[in-house]
């Protein structure tokens, strides 16, 4: 079909193709928006990045080797897109999240005890990450959250190993002292 | 001699990055033979790997406020469409939420609930009274749900014809044609603050608390108090915040940021206060409000007022902000102000709905001690998180009222009525014009079923759409004049239409309150709203999200002391 030999195109010529495409989109949908999320710190930012990387991916299905990796090769699309986006704004704002209002995702087994504890714990984390410069905080997610290997997280901040483990030290020590002080 | 000394404990660094193993091979083998007898290295590796687990476990967990079916239809929508249109999500904009920002909020200072709204109409004022008296009803159900800022769905689909507005969570959007009003990007500017002595050059204006001339060309501040000596409320100091300009086309966009410390220079407690907020009286997004419910402010006192609001200013004039005051609410339900915005029946239901719950903790708390108080909250907070709140537009009549002149809008529904033992007017028929998603021109046979002439009715108005899912969608406003026995008809123009994934399959309705001509009120009493049809789609007052808020932020015994407050 004049694809390039090696190339995966795992949605077009595929009757199911728009099937497979939902799939996919729905399978990742929540793991991508989490970490942009958790990267750049606020939800409408984070929505508008979930989409661009989503298109991204589709629209580079050539670019796809490997279908037993799409999900991981979707990450680094995500974590680049994130990243970019960084860099284009030059600053990360949280504001928004001191907007968000009370919690609402909740599961239904889930006790009221639990739930409060629940959010609490997301709240204690999302106050812990605006302790960090985004790059500390970008390396420490992609590292602790992701599993991604310190030279991949290098490559994707475009820089040395080195500074990645300066980085994800940085990160998790002060993320330790915020912890304490909290608690103290 | 030297084997035995324990060597100087690892870096700080070290440690950190120990347990994800990337430090060097010679670091990796020394730490283990160091932790191996050092015992608070060994504790403070355990510190990090805890840390990284609950990171690695709590990033699972979706934002405050994200209701992820919501979000994830939104964005596989704008995937879809983003696909099509072969571009790879084109200039990102702001959400027209944060943009144009209504938002739920909780102000800090002093807990205070700020239910505010905006609306953009550049309608006749009559209309625009008429469409804001019933959209702010829907912005009073969801802000008194505490839902969440939720971005709007984006909506390719003409939604008809002229203006609409287009509410949601965070956000009230301006459409024409089915457009966003176009804001094309600019830089901004950030305005420092010069306060000019008062009432020096704005003439005085009735109510009027403060105006605030925010130059566009030249970064000022400057402030006319108002010269209304006959306030109850007057401006006791104005910070500006982050309220800056931005030059948008042939706009100004104004994000108003400030405080507000007022006094309450009346002889009564302030139980509630609404403010508007004006840039500018005709252009489309030039308004917006601010209401404050829940305070206990005694004469003297001060209290703050937060308004987050972004409005829209014509370019060819020199931005400026009028705050003024529209109603107050005092403790003995006594009102003052123009209440231009009609809100002073759900300024007297918030404070009649506030005295209702904080006696039912207080009595709680006595009969059942601190565990059933603790449970109480515990529900609440849960109940609060569970209410189903999906993205709701609202159009205007004129634009949206195809009876007589769209043969393909739909078909009439019938309403169900949910009726509450004590309810002083009942429902008796209804029925609505419904096109998929879309509801209009609901009308209601109503019956004054008490003893006493009824003069105000808030007719709750719930959907179900077709995964069996029911939510409050809004209150309508309803004047009436309703003798003992008496029946009526009640007819809204507006419009509905909620951004679910199915149409609606079923529309109940159910008087929410109503106010009689001798100036008193029937509000559901906590027993009939324990109802457990009504529990799922109503959330708690504004009163009771405020107390569980002082629960979860301060503990019990915070709470138990707000309680002694009143």
């Amino acid at each position: 079909m004049g694809e390039a030999p090696g190339s995966t195109r795992f949605f077009d010529g595929v009757p199911q193709s728009s099937e497979l495409e939902s799939r996919f989109v729905s399978e990742n949908m929540r793991r991508v928006f989490l970490l942009i999320y958790r990267i750049v710190g606020n939800v409408a930012d984070a929505q508008d990045l979930t989409q661009e990387a989503f298109i991204k991916a589709l629209q580079r299905q050539d670019q796809l080797k490997d279908l037993e990796k799409a999900a991981h090769w979707l990450s680094r699309i995500a974590s680049n897109t994130a990243i970019d986006f960084l860099r284009r704004s030059g600053r990360v704002s949280f504001s928004d999240l001191e907007d968000l209002p009370e919690p609402l995702v909740s599961s239904r087994e889930e006790n009221p005890e639990q739930r409060v504890l629940r959010n609490e714990h997301r709240e204690r984390l999302e106050a812990g990450l605006e302790v960090l410069t985004s790059r500390e905080r970008t390396a420490l997610l992609l590292r602790d959250v992701e599993d991604m290997p310190a030279e991949e997280v290098a490559a994707r901040l475009n820089c040395s190993k080195a500074t990645v483990r300066s980085h994800i030290a940085n990160a998790r020590v002060k993320l330790r002292r915020h912890f304490e002080r909290r608690q103290a | 001699m030297a084997r035995n000394t324990m060597p100087r404990h690892l870096a700080e660094t070290d440690l950190a990055l120990f347990v994800s193993g990337d430090v060097s091979l010679w670091k990796y083998a020394t730490a283990c033979l160091h932790i191996a007898r050092c015992e608070a290295c060994r504790a403070r590796i355990e510190v990090y790997r805890q840390g990284r687990q609950s990171l690695k476990q709590a990033a699972g967990e979706m934002p405050a406020g994200v209701n992820w079916d919501r979000l994830a239809a939104e964005m596989t929508a704008n995937i879809r469409v983003g696909l099509a249109a072969g571009e790879c999500v084109a200039p990102r904009r702001r959400k027209p939420a944060s943009v144009f920002g209504w938002k739920p909020a909780a102000v800090a200072a002093g807990l205070v609930a700020v239910l505010s709204a905006a609306w953009w109409l550049n309608l006749p004022s009559s209309d625009t009274d008429s469409l804001a008296r019933a959209f702010r009803n829907v912005a009073r159900s969801l802000t008194s749900q505490g839902r969440p800022p939720i971005p709007p769905v984006a909506d390719r689909e003409p939604a008809g014809q002229g203006s609409m507005l287009q509410v949601s969570p965070d956000g009230v959007e301006l459409k024409q044609n089915g457009v966003p009003l176009p804001v094309p990007p600019a830089a901004s500017r950030r305005p420092s603050p010069a306060v000019n002595p008062p009432g020096s050059a704005s003439p005085a204006h009735d109510y009027l608390i403060v105006t605030v001339a925010v130059s566009g060309q030249t970064p000022n501040t400057k402030i006319d108090l108002s010269k209304d000596k006959d306030s109850p409320v007057t401006l006791d100091s104005y910070d500006p915040g982050d309220t800056k300009v931005t030059p948008r086309g042939s706009l100004y966009l104004v994000d108003f940021h400030p405080t507000l410390s007022l006094r309450n220079s009346s002889a009564k407690r302030v139980r509630s206060v609404t403010l508007t907020v004006l840039a500018a009286e005709t252009s489309a997004g030039g308004k917006a409000s601010v209401s404050v419910p829940s305070l206990n402010v005694a004469p003297g006192d001060t209290f703050s007022i937060h308004i987050n609001q972004t409005l829209a200013s014509p370019a060819f004039d020199n931005p400026s902000v009028q705050v003024q005051l529209d109603g107050v609410l005092f403790e003995d339900l006594s009102f003052y102000g123009p209440d231009k915005l009609h809100l002073q029946h759900n300024m007297t239901v918030w404070e009649l709905e506030a005295r209702q719950d904080r006696k039912y903790f207080k009595t709680l708390l006595e009969a059942s001690g601190r565990q059933a108080l603790q449970t109480e909250m515990l529900e609440s907070m849960a109940r609060q998180a569970d209410v189903l709140q999906p993205s709701v537009q609202m159009t205007s009549s004129r634009v949206t009222n195809r009876r007589a002149t769209n043969a393909d809008g739909g078909q009439d529904m019938q309403f169900a009525f949910l009726r509450l033992p004590d309810t002083p007017v009942e429902l008796s028929g209804g029925l609505a014009r419904v096109s998929a998603n879309e509801a209009s021109a609901p009308h209601f046979a109503v019956r004054n079923i008490s003893k006493r002439p009824v003069r105000h009715l808030e007719i709750g108005w719930l959907l179900k759409d077709q995964d069996g899912r029911e939510f409050l969608a809004a209150s309508l406003p309803a004047d009436v004049s309703l003798a003992p026995g008496q029946s009526s008809q009640v007819t809204e123009d507006a419009s509905l239409r909620f951004t679910g994934r199915g149409a609606i399959q079923s529309m109940r309705g159910f008087i929410s309150s109503a106010e009689f001509t001798d100036g008193s009120y029937w509000i559901p009493s906590r027993k009939e709203l324990d109802d457990p049809q009504l529990r799922r789609v109503v959330a708690p007052s504004p009163e009771e999200q405020r107390l569980s808020q002082i629960y979860n932020k301060k503990g019990l015994n915070a709470l138990i002391e707000e309680l002694k407050k009143f």
